[in-house]
């Protein structure tokens, strides 16, 4: 647990950092945010140990799809939420997850062109089988 | 700590860029130095393996920010999304094809366990966070979703563009077209869309709104769909296949 809490407070202070140096001035609504942001990981973290059923990602997006609803109390860490910019909280987390991969490199380099056709085949099949699965779905209703 | 910031603050200062019809964000750059210095590392050794386990540790609690942020995302359309029709639910589940048409390729192809990760989903964070709790950042399943998902910031952009211009010649309802652009991904979306209103103008408007709800709804539904089809389907189809009951 504390080391969760730990390898937590390393991505949110490199958010912050990151958002501060984009923006160039300290907010203080984005501190808030990202600290409601903590506060509902480390909570699902928690939460995790009774759920079994579901991985934490998808506890932590319910969280906080229920906690953002309309008329819901909770409902204004929208406002602090909001701040913060998607594209800047994916910087650093994806650039762990690139240092991650390691030595793992080699088996990724050797795969190269295969990943290529994979992607190609996924891509076509995801956009087809949506589209298809809502023309069934469309003849069926009327 | 330092060198994660360093990469971050070196690609927030490139910014965004343009290449054709690719737009190059900052996340792209994020994973393109580290994946070099990966590669980098590997000769030289700069830093140990103990730390790069503690990396795929740390992206792993990370993943779950943006999980938050995604719900947080949906939260205030609840109401937008329950006038919704069911059509937009259901099509969600259109992803399911993906395991059983990529999977036996991939496993055809040679790449055993990474299969499971880069052909189950359209491997887009969502993917990344549940691979990664499963099996680990750092094992096969894991480096199979991230190659994935970097591979798609290149090829993405432009493979949607080409599907979203061809998308008319299949005889497809408009409305359908229109509600599968919504894949869980902006820059999918924004590149499947355009490419579709050009080839149907008269629908251009509709595109945009069911495509936007579509991506919405998604932020919620991928993460379910994964967890409950695509993951079992894949792990299904590598057992029968590799003929491995042993694996879990």
């Amino acid at each position: 647990m504390i080391k969760n809490i730990n390898n937590l407070l390393i991505i949110c202070v490199s958010v912050l950092l990151c958002h501060i140096i984009k923006d160039k001035y300290i907010e203080i609504d984005i501190i808030i945010g990202i600290f409601i942001l903590f506060l509902i990981c480390i909570t699902s973290i928690c939460l995790k140990r009774y759920i079994k059923i579901l991985p934490s990602f998808a506890i932590c997006s319910i969280l906080g799809f229920i906690l953002t609803m309309p008329n819901i109390p909770t409902n204004f860490i929208v406002y602090y939420v909001d701040k913060i910019d998607i594209a800047v909280l994916t910087i650093p987390i994806i650039t762990t997850i690139g240092l991650s991969i390691g030595n793992n490199i080699i088996k990724i380099k050797n795969m190269s062109w295969k990943i290529i056709v994979i992607s190609l085949v996924v891509y076509f099949v995801s956009y087809f089988g949506c589209a298809l699965f809502a023309e069934i779905m469309l003849k069926l209703l009327n | 700590m330092i060198l994660i910031l360093l990469i971050s603050i070196i690609s927030i200062f490139i910014g965004k860029q343009k290449l054709f019809v690719i737009i190059l964000l900052p996340v792209f750059w994020a994973s393109l130095i580290s994946i070099l210095f990966s590669i980098y590392n590997n000769k030289k050794n700069i830093i140990n393996n103990s730390k790069i386990l503690k990396y795929g540790e740390i992206s792993m609690i990370g993943l779950l920010l943006i999980a938050v942020k995604y719900g947080t995302l949906v939260g205030p359309h609840l109401y937008e999304i329950l006038n919704l029709s069911i059509v937009f639910i259901f099509q969600e589940l259109g992803q399911i094809l993906i395991p059983i048409i990529a999977m036996p390729l991939g496993l055809l192809l040679g790449m055993n366990k990474m299969a499971l990760g880069a052909c189950s989903s359209l491997c887009r964070e969502p993917a990344l966070g549940i691979i990664g709790e499963e099996y680990s950042m750092n094992s096969e399943e894991g480096s199979g979703v991230i190659s994935m998902y970097i591979i798609g910031y290149f090829i993405a952009p432009i493979f949607f563009t080409i599907i979203g211009s061809i998308a008319k010649y299949t005889g497809f309802n408009p409305i359908s077209l229109a509600m599968a652009c919504g894949l869980g991904s902006t820059t999918m979306l924004i590149s499947v869309s355009s490419a579709l209103s050009e080839t149907l103008p008269d629908f251009s408007n509709m595109i945009y709104t069911y495509g936007v709800a579509s991506t919405m709804l998604s932020a919620i539904t991928d993460v379910l769909i994964m967890n409950f089809f695509q993951l079992p389907i894949s792990k299904f189809i590598y057992k029968r296949m590799k003929n491995d009951k042993k694996y879990k």
